[in-house]
């Protein structure tokens, strides 16, 4: 059996149980509890699992190893930064944000802020960290079943957007739940094979796995050598900045936080999500050395991104070869269902209920107009992923970091920790972050010139957060403390109180 | 420093539903405690991210010099190390969290 069929058939079984899971997802599903936080019946195990898929996607598992392969070391840098962010998250934010909130982070934000400005905020925010995501990974998925599966480009943007906007549309936060559960105990196991043969071939001695790479290896190359990746210090720390933090501001993981059923449960899950993401992250260590021994050699068809997949059919043949092709398609599909509910979410529940319905809608309303977005979102992203196929679209897939790090984590860590944040700083200070972390991300190299054609960046730098979270912090505190208003007084006020209940919880009323 | 009302329109139940416990000597001391290891621990996984970032990014001799065997960089053993870290530092905290659950349980039994 060729690598074709088999990862054809195990993709045509993938995606015969998730339109199971879909089917008895939507049959549970009555309100809009179900179908924004699946009803909080998730348990923090299995949303532990959930939250490390939504995290694990296309990028991280083939984007590694892919450094690894082409720069040696420098892989680290995304090993290591995949999994800071996790432990600040769990520290700063897990529990405090599952006590203050329902379905979506801003109705933290909006528990002492105005509700209007700082959803209107959390909702565009939002919607322009997915729409990038969701671009750079459609465009990813459509060109990995193009080479795979033969089918032309066009045709595979349209079949990752039908089966996710099936997903969300009828299964909710449930299906995308139990979606990315099966996916991402794919991924580990697939992963784990490859460890195991790895290990079988090598023995039990890394020392001989890097050896391997430096004797494969290009001599242009220099594998034991880093700063091929990221060049200068000040785009470091900005990188280091925004893996560190993004991950506490993705909005899609924290929607994570309401499906559990309080906030002992979305400590725990942030516990195995950790704790699954790390060792997800040895082991793609492992094997991006391994890629680097085994397949070396010239340029690989498709490119470097499908080294894992090559390194699959090194280890175990067409076989396992044909298994991780799934897989990874399976990854990017249960990624983007989990990022579009996120979008539709933002619209429907911060937008439509709150901000243009002062939050007297039906439930069956809300839903209503989730499901409308959720059919516009997928629309409007398949068509950029098309017209976006021949253009280079890996710098889309930093931004939402950049973004979350620049605006969802400071509003969150400021509403949450400090007695001063105000509304009119929230505002001051996300719109700066905003601005400025698209603004920047656009004038540099990468952008302005390798994508939209000009002859020279204007913004030094390959990744801007250092200055977009700074320029953020700086004004949401001036804002902040220059509020003398009626507004900011009482926001102020009711400071302790929140505290109190982000801590400790609240009893049921 | 009252029970917080607002925003009644959300309904239903917002966190858990455990009843609000009086603040006390052994509870308030054991949050401060977690409070303090969890900017601590973020600190520190934040400064210590950035430096490794920075490091790299200049590829300091030290970071290319042989730690183990023929191959195995400082970088390498660095990387693996903060993720290992990353794994303790959650660990520690969770072990952090219990003890005030268990505090919760039996608040009596242990001030």
């Amino acid at each position: 059996m060729g690598a074709g069929s088999v990862s054809t058939s195990i993709f045509v079984a993938f995606v015969a149980v998730t339109l199971v899971i879909t089917y008895w997802s939507n049959r549970r599903s009555t309100g809009t509890g179900d179908f924004y936080a699946a009803g909080g019946t998730i348990t923090a195990r299995q949303n532990g699992l959930a939250m490390a898929g939504d995290y694990l996607s296309a990028a991280s598992f083939l984007g590694t190893i892919a450094v690894f392969f082409s720069l040696g070391t420098d892989g680290l840098l995304y090993a290591v930064g995949a999994v800071a962010g996790w432990p600040i998250a769990l520290f700063l934010v897990g529990e405090r944000l599952r006590n203050l909130g329902r379905f979506t982070f801003s109705d933290a934000l909006a528990h002492r802020l105005a509700d209007k400005p700082v959803r209107c905020l959390a909702a565009i925010s939002t919607l322009c960290l997915t729409a990038c995501y969701l671009v750079a990974q459609i465009v990813g998925a459509g060109t990995l079943v193009q080479i795979l599966f033969h089918i032309p480009y066009a045709y595979a943007v349209a079949l990752v957007c039908t089966l996710m906007l099936i997903y969300v549309v009828f299964g909710g936060m449930v299906a995308t739940t139990w979606i990315q559960i099966v996916k991402a105990s794919l991924l580990l196991i697939t992963s784990g094979v490859m460890v195991l043969l790895v290990l079988k071939r090598f023995g039990l001695n890394p020392d001989a796995l890097i050896i391997g790479a430096i004797q494969a290896q290009p001599t242009a190359l220099r594998p034991l050598h880093p700063g091929q990746l990221v060049t200068d210090p000040v785009s470091a720390i900005s990188l280091g900045i925004a893996f560190a933090l993004g991950p506490a501001g993705l909005p899609h993981v924290l929607m994570r936080f309401f499906t559990v059923k309080d906030a002992k449960s979305a400590r725990r899950s942030l516990f195995y999500a950790t704790t699954i993401i790390a060792i997800f992250q040895l082991m793609v260590i492992l094997l991006g050395y391994a890629a680097a021994t085994l397949i070396a050699g010239g340029s690989l068809p498709g490119g470097a991104n499908m080294a894992a997949i090559y390194l699959a059919g090194a280890l175990g043949g067409d076989t396992l070869l044909g298994v991780t092709a799934a897989v990874t398609f399976a990854t990017i599909l249960a990624v983007v269902s989990g990022l579009t509910l996120a979008a539709a979410s933002a619209v429907s529940h911060d937008l439509y209920k709150y901000v243009w319905k002062g939050g007297k809608v039906t439930e069956a309303a809300e839903i209503r107009v989730s499901r409308v977005a959720t059919l516009l979102l997928g629309i409007f992203v398949s068509g950029l992923a098309i017209l976006f196929q021949h253009e280079n679209v890996g710098f889309l897939a930093t931004l939402p970091l950049v973004i979350a790090a620049s605006v969802n984590f400071p509003l969150l860590i400021l509403t949450m920790y400090w007695r001063g944040f105000t509304t009119r700083g929230a505002v001051a200070g996300g719109v700066t972050g905003l601005v400025l972390s698209i603004g920047l991300l656009t004038l540099t190299q990468k952008v302005w010139v390798d994508a939209l054609g000009h002859s020279q960046g204007l913004f030094p730098y390959e990744y801007p957060t250092l200055f977009s979270l700074g320029a953020a912090l700086v004004v949401a505190l001036i804002a902040s403390t220059t509020d003398k208003s009626e507004r900011g007084r009482r926001e102020r006020a009711a400071f302790d109180a929140q505290f109190l209940q982000s801590e400790r919880g609240l009893a049921s009323k | 420093m009252g029970v917080p009302t607002r925003p009644s329109e959300r309904g239903g139940v917002v966190g858990n539903t455990r009843p609000l416990p009086q603040p006390h000597g052994t509870l308030e001391r054991l949050l401060r405690q977690q409070r303090s290891l969890a900017w601590i621990s973020s600190t520190l996984t934040l400064a210590t991210t950035v430096a490794f970032f920075t490091l790299m990014s200049l590829d300091v001799p030290l970071l290319s010099r042989i730690a183990f065997g023929r191959a195995i960089t400082v970088a390498n053993v660095v990387g693996v190390s903060l993720i290992l870290a990353s794994l303790a530092s959650i660990g520690l905290f969770e072990w952090q969290a219990r003890q005030i659950e268990e505090h919760l349980r039996d608040p009596v039994g242990r001030d």
